[in-house]
């Protein structure tokens, strides 16, 4: 079986087809969790958010982020969620909230105002009511390669960096998948595709003719320094645009907008809507404008429009399995929708759909085996507290995320990693307030030891003028002078050139 | 607190203008608020390493008129570029820095092993003419993060030289640039320290290369006891910032400048200046106090060293005096190469005596602006930080001197 998409899903669709005894093959045009995994907020949901909207979907929500936590702690902070209603929050929706909660089963207790004015001083001094909930944040690139590396443990393949170029369809069944990697076009033979390509499912579908309606939505997200709250802060109201602020690693994540767009690579943030997510920020974090943005980023997400769905009202978030069956290809499967706190689920639906199909009569099994490598919950600070302990800060390549000089060695000699992207993505150099102005050419010799054929002035200006896309979006105050500087070390100090060949296309998809 | 002339600022063009004020016989006071970009700078001095086309320019002062007519050098003409460079080496080798220059740019090595033009590089400076096809030994010393020596070694391997990387314990076992530098300068067993690093070289070894840590204050003897132990020709590749190399040459400025009788007021904010009647008569400090000159030179590092303000409107401001600025909206720019342009080129707007135009455009006729907060050049792109500041600083404080003269 194959599975395309090395999002969570598609990486959950694999483990759990594997856990049940399939020969599983996942495909990925770019890096794993490239996509909309981990373009979005990195909330682990627990449902709060949709208590009123959808009581069903938060219900889910609460279920998954309990097994996500039992399964993969190493890759949650269990940061906590608050629900703040502001002088100028509809009043009676509060109540609505803490009904939805309770019928979600979602663990919610009220707070005083005041202590939650005190515990979190950068938010608005006009807290009303104040909710907490089991919100979590999640390392989404360290969740989707526990799940790869757990697929590989099977006996399953992660094939990274491989195109699809065609499904091979024979008397209207599924029979393999045309690949492009590794410098060569193959085919690969499979019983089942199925598609877990997020924003990209409809044009996957498009190859053999299937219809997938999905309504892309992108969202839009500024990245502050520092983590300003200490937990998940939604606004208790509506769910809807700039109501949200979640810290995660060093930075914390404002967002986002919504704005419905034809093309699943945009991922380009404009200067109005950078202004916008500022305004919008000032009622819950006032003097927002002062602060240090480190980036702003966008995400496409693939939501599903239910018929005769009401304009203006945000979509619903749940899942749909499809199987093409009914529609004329035998051993297609779809699966879109949901969310990353969800993925789980999806990945089991799906997979019963693909069991059932195959007579296989093997129940899911992803909810209760623990991912491996690693049990303690992800704690940003444990890497400083060991360099600490140890006394080896020279050792520290990335001050920033305490990246070890170890934990980039191990990936580039044990696990095969040959490109400063993929390290950034799995060890979060490079992330952090300098945004790689003195890491990159630490990590650069590091690749370069083990990869002789890297061009050094390619890579870093690669490297660089990823960092900077979102960078010079919120340069302004002291992140200007950051962009600066940073232009100073690479193009007056390390002579890296800016030229029309090395900058990073939008999104090369 | 009066004196003639009132410099604001740490940058170079700021150390430039003054002492050549003082050279001319004025009083000077220099108020900044930090260390200036010198302290990232790799510590040679480039003129001009790019046209605005990103092609490479081999003899800068030949290539001044193809530049944008508001482009610093334009505004001041070639031959004051060249009068200001003279200047400054000559200045420079009086206070014991030495510099390379022949009047071309030359091709110096960069730390990362990528080529880069400078016109004026540091004495001791690796470039490609003095190393192509040596046999190289590079010196990491353990635990230093911000020199990539590998990469050193993999260009100059490129370039058909026989390249070796060694690794050693640095002076008391330092491990950052400038702490390094230090243990350099007070090291007192020289001798047994190099000739322990010579066992430590290949015999065929002709170069020893060095990241750019060879002392701070006592560069010159440091380098001349490697040289003597070793018996062999060492040189210095930069390192990430902070930057030896630059250091020295602000330093080298400062203890002139000292030496010249002008004080130097660092951790300096400003609230504002007096201006009225096309002049400015003083700039108000954080701390209320009032200091009077008779002419100001904005040296103040443009962006990058706060001398101008981003707003999270896309508004660039000139705080300190409160001058117009030349808007060149970089938050709504498409690429990342147009973005920090705009960052770049956003500054002040002045004529060719650097004069700078107030608020609402009323001239004031006795404040001159220089290096990185002028509008209309592109540092990053054009490799020509140092002889902007240079130039400017020089020329400024000419044409404060005319003024002060009346």
């Amino acid at each position: 079986m194959v599975v395309i998409g090395g999002g969570a899903t598609g990486c959950g669709v694999a483990r759990d087809l594997t856990l049940r005894g399939c020969d599983v093959t996942l495909v990925e045009f770019d890096d794993l969790g490239s996509g909309s995994s981990s373009r979005f907020h990195g909330m682990l949901q627990s449902g709060a958010r949709y208590a009123v909207s959808d009581t069903e979907y938060a219900a889910e929500c609460a279920r998954e982020r309990e097994t996500i936590v039992r399964i993969a702690p190493q890759a949650v902070e269990t940061t906590g969620g608050l629900f703040v209603s502001l002088r100028d929050d509809p009043p009676d929706f509060a109540d609505r909230f803490v009904e939805g909660c309770a019928q979600a089963s979602i663990p919610c207790e009220e707070l005083d105002p005041d202590r939650v004015m005190s515990e979190e001083p950068a938010i608005s001094r006009d807290v009303r009511r104040a909710f907490t909930v089991p919100d979590a944040t999640v390392h989404s690139w360290r969740l989707v390669n526990l799940l790869a590396d757990d697929v590989r443990k099977r006996g399953g393949r992660v094939l990274t960096r491989h195109q699809v170029k065609g499904i091979v369809v024979d008397k209207g069944s599924v029979r393999g998948l045309k690949v492009a990697g590794d410098g060569r076009d193959y085919e690969l033979e499979a019983d089942a595709v199925v598609n877990a390509a997020g924003p990209w499912s409809a044009r996957v579908a498009e190859m053999v003719g299937q219809d997938v309606e999905l309504e892309l939505t992108k969202g839009s997200i500024i990245v502050l320094a520092h983590r300003l709250v200490s937990r998940a802060i939604n606004r208790c109201r509506p769910p809807t645009s700039h109501d949200i602020i979640v810290p995660t690693g060093t930075v914390s994540l404002f967002g986002t907008t919504s704005e419905v767009v034809d093309d699943p690579d945009t991922t380009q943030v404009r200067p109005s809507e950078i202004q916008a997510l500022l305004e919008g920020a000032e009622p819950l974090i006032p003097g927002i404008r002062q602060y240090r943005a480190l980036r702003a980023w966008a995400g496409v997400r693939p939501l599903v429009k239910p018929e005769q769905w009401p304009a203006d009202t945000p979509l619903p978030r749940r899942h749909h399995t499809i199987d093409h069956k009914a529609h004329g290809v035998e051993g297609f499967f779809t699966v879109c929708g949901g969310s990353l706190s969800t993925h789980r689920s999806m990945a089991e639906d799906v997979a019963d759909h693909v069991c059932r199909y195959f007579g296989i009569n093997q129940p899911c099994s992803t909810a209760c085996t623990p991912l491996e490598t690693g049990s303690s919950q992800w704690r940003p600070a444990a890497a400083y507290e060991r360099a600490e302990r140890e006394q080896t800060f020279a050792d520290m390549v990335c001050e920033c995320e305490a990246v070890s000089r170890a934990e980039i060695d191990e990936l580039i000699r044990d696990v095969g990693i040959g490109d400063l992207h993929d390290l950034r993505r799995r060890l979060r150099v490079g992330f952090g307030p300098c945004q790689g102005t003195f890491c990159g050419c630490r990590v650069a010799e590091l690749l370069v030891a083990k990869h002789s054929e890297l061009s050094v002035g390619r890579t870093l200006s690669g490297f660089w003028t990823e960092r900077l896309k979102g960078g010079v979006r919120t340069a302004w105050g002291e992140q200007a002078r950051q962009m600066l500087l940073s232009d100073a070390v690479y193009r007056e100090t390390l002579g890296v050139r800016l030229g029309p060949d090395d900058l990073p296309k939008e999104d090369h998809r | 607190m009066k004196t003639d002339a009132v410099v604001l600022g740490a940058e170079l063009d700021a150390l430039v203008a003054a002492l050549r004020l003082r050279e001319l016989g004025h009083s000077v006071r220099v108020l900044n608020a930090g260390a200036g970009s010198l302290h990232y700078a790799p510590g040679g001095i480039h003129v001009l390493g790019y046209t605005s086309d990103a092609e490479p320019v081999r003899s800068p002062l030949e290539r001044i008129e193809d530049l944008d007519e508001r482009h610093p050098y334009r505004l001041v003409g070639a031959q004051v570029t060249s009068r200001a460079l003279d200047w400054f080496f000559e200045t420079t080798a009086a206070m014991g820095l030495d510099f390379r220059c022949n009047g071309s740019n030359i091709t110096a090595i960069a730390p990362s092993g990528c080529s880069m033009p400078v016109y004026g590089p540091n004495d001791h400076q690796a470039t490609r003419d003095t190393t192509d096809t040596k046999n190289v030994a590079v010196v990491r010393f353990r635990g230093h993060r911000d020199f990539p020596a590998g990469l050193a070694v993999s260009a100059l391997t490129e370039r058909g030289c026989v390249a070796t990387l060694i690794e050693v314990d640095g002076p008391l076992r330092k491990t950052d640039t400038v702490t390094l530098a230090k243990a350099f300068d007070v090291m007192t067993e020289s001798e047994s320290y190099f000739a322990d690093l010579k066992s430590r070289l290949p015999k065929e070894a002709e170069i020893v290369i060095f990241p750019a840590v060879l002392g701070l204050h006592r560069h010159r003897s440091v380098i001349e006891a490697a040289e003597h132990c070793l018996s062999l020709r060492c040189l210095e590749l930069p390192t990430l910032p902070p930057s030896v190399p630059g250091m020295r040459l602000h330093r080298a400025f400062e203890a002139r400048l000292q030496q010249d009788h002008v004080p130097i007021h660092t951790g300096a904010r400003f609230n504002g200046a007096y201006t009225g009647n096309g002049r400015c008569d003083a700039v108000e400090d954080s701390m209320g106090r009032a200091h009077e000159g008779s002419v100001f030179l904005v040296a103040t590092g443009g962006v990058l060293m706060g001398g101008l303000q981003v707003e999270s409107s896309g508004q660039v401001h000139e705080t300190n005096i409160g001058l117009e600025v030349f808007q060149t909206r970089p938050l709504e720019r498409e690429t990342v190469d147009q973005s920090l342009d705009a960052l770049h080129r956003a500054g002040v707007e002045t004529d060719s005596q650097l004069r700078a135009r107030g608020n609402g455009s009323a001239s004031l006729g006795n404040v001159f602006v220089t290096g990185r907060t002028l509008a209309h050049w592109n540092p990053a792109s054009e490799i020509s930080a140092e002889g902007v500041s240079i130039v400017t600083g020089w020329l400024a404080a000419q044409s404060a001197h005319d003024y002060l003269r009346g």
